[in-house]
């Protein structure tokens, strides 16, 4: 096997030896110390051999010596592959300059990718990445992730996590900002609802309001003479909400009977072909339409639709209801509507409910007031 | 002389093949044959082979006989060896 190897490294020559008596001419070949392998005799006067390429050149003279003739058949071994490869000197060395490229190619930094800046200008960043040296057209290997990761957290205090990472030859950077918790600007109290003050208890600072006055939103209540301290205080008022809300006396209602059909058609630009031919027989009903496109594929809008129309017959029902049920429940839906505005700590004092005349005398509407005693005070001015 | 020298060769318990230039005969099961000091060749032909060597002529049959490798020293011989005879030549 290893001899194999050898031979083949070294370039040996398929050779076809034809003549009489070439035991004799075999022999003569051994004494001048020529190796010869794979010794194979064809027919009486026609021997096939492998012998070495330098070692076939001192058989020529032996062969002119006798009557025999040798000739050629195959050049195999390494050293005809690479002459073989040197004709083609052009092809060769351009898939190696074409591999050279590729791998020089990507062993470079072309371009950073910076996502997640929110707050942070991305040239901070930018500025930050030059100051460690980084630069498209710098060598990957010269950067360390792990380090730069550490460097951009150091350099920029707003960053609460990084992540560096190679994506081929882009460096993909991954940045999280901190959530910074604004402080309030001033350390005052401002009125967040507009009221009529009931109480106010000033703990520290100096108040600007007395007790019944009537604020409007935004308005400062508790202010600090030191603008670094915080005023403390708590500053109860009675705040108004109201709301209106509506219901109808007679109730229209649709009623599903249970039956629907559904039928299917083609739309072809601004035709549809209907596949089933009867449309449903039904007096009143509700329509749903399906449209199924064929998806988009590159530019190309395919103008065939797929129609599918569902007919579910309807019925209505009509219902007159009592003046007091329309009352309630058009009370309900104004309650519904503040609920989510009153402050949950604060104490409902009063509700007063009175009905809106209105021309639709179909038409039932009610305001309702509701009067509720809760803490106004709040640390931001403005909205 | 040769008497001198095989004496000589018992006494000190030498290889035969290297002082008495006799040849050293190697069967791989029925497939390959190795013949160190072999002198040449005198016949062959895929079902016969002669190998002359110093105190005689070795003749092998067998069928599709093919000379592996052949050098001054040693040759090597595969194929399916099927007989061995030693004459004196």
């Amino acid at each position: 096997m290893i001899i194999n190897l050898l031979r083949f490294f070294r370039g040996y020559l398929l050779i076809e030896i034809r003549g009489n008596a070439l035991e004799r001419f075999i022999n003569q070949i051994i004494e001048l110390e020529i190796n010869l392998w794979d010794l194979q005799r064809i027919k009486k006067d026609y021997y096939l051999a492998k012998i070495y390429i330098n070692d076939f050149k001192r058989l020529r003279p032996l062969v002119k010596k006798r009557m025999c003739w040798v000739k050629i058949l195959d050049k195999r071994g390494l050293p005809f592959i690479i002459s073989g490869a040197q004709k083609r000197l052009f092809l060769l060395s351009g898939l190696i300059l074409f591999l050279l490229i590729l791998y020089l190619g990507s062993s470079f930094l072309w371009t950073i990718e910076i996502t997640g800046l929110e707050k942070i200008p991305e040239n901070k960043i930018n500025q930050l990445l030059r100051d460690s040296g980084i630069r498209p057209g710098i060598l990957k290997r010269e950067i360390d992730t792990a380090e730069l990761e550490k460097e951009l957290l150091k350099g920029e205090s707003r960053i609460a996590w990084v992540n560096v990472q190679w994506r081929g030859t882009q460096l993909y950077i991954e940045i999280v900002e901190k959530k910074i918790v604004e402080k309030p600007d001033t350390g005052n109290i401002f009125a967040a609802k507009n009221g009529l003050i009931s109480k106010l208890i000033v703990l520290k600072g100096r108040a600007v309001v007395k007790e019944g006055d009537t604020v409007t939103k935004g308005q400062p209540l508790i202010i600090t003479s030191k603008n670094q301290e915080q005023a403390i205080g708590i500053v109860k008022a009675h705040v108004w909400y109201e709301a209106t809300g509506s219901s109808k006396l007679y109730l229209k209602e649709i009623e599903y009977t249970g039956r629907s059909k559904t039928i299917w058609g083609v739309k072809f630009r601004e035709k549809i072909i209907w596949l089933t031919r009867d449309k449903p027989p039904y007096k009143k009903y509700q329509r749903e339409r399906q449209i199924k496109r064929i998806p988009k594929w590159r530019n190309i809008d395919f103008p065939i639709e797929l129609i599918k129309e569902k007919y579910k017959e309807v019925r209505y029902h009509q219902e007159k209801r009592s003046k007091d049920l329309c009352f309630y429940l058009a009370k309900k839906k104004a309650i519904e509507k503040i609920i989510s505005e009153i402050n949950p700590e604060g104490v409902i004092l009063d509700i007063r409910t009175e009905e809106i005349a209105v021309s639709d005398p179909n038409l039932i509407k009610v305001r309702i007031l509701v009067k509720v005693e809760e803490d106004i005070a709040k640390l931001k001015g403005g909205s | 002389m040769d008497y001198i020298r095989k004496q000589f060769t018992d006494i000190f318990d030498l290889s035969p093949e290297i002082t008495l230039d006799l040849p050293l005969v190697m069967l791989v099961g029925q497939q390959r044959l190795y013949i160190e000091n072999h002198k040449g060749i005198t016949l062959y032909n895929p079902d016969e082979i002669k190998i002359r060597v110093k105190s005689g002529i070795i003749t092998l049959t067998g069928k599709g006989l093919m000379i592996e490798d052949i050098k001054t020293e040693n040759l090597s011989i595969s194929g399916q060896i099927e007989g061995i005879f030693y004459d004196k030549g």
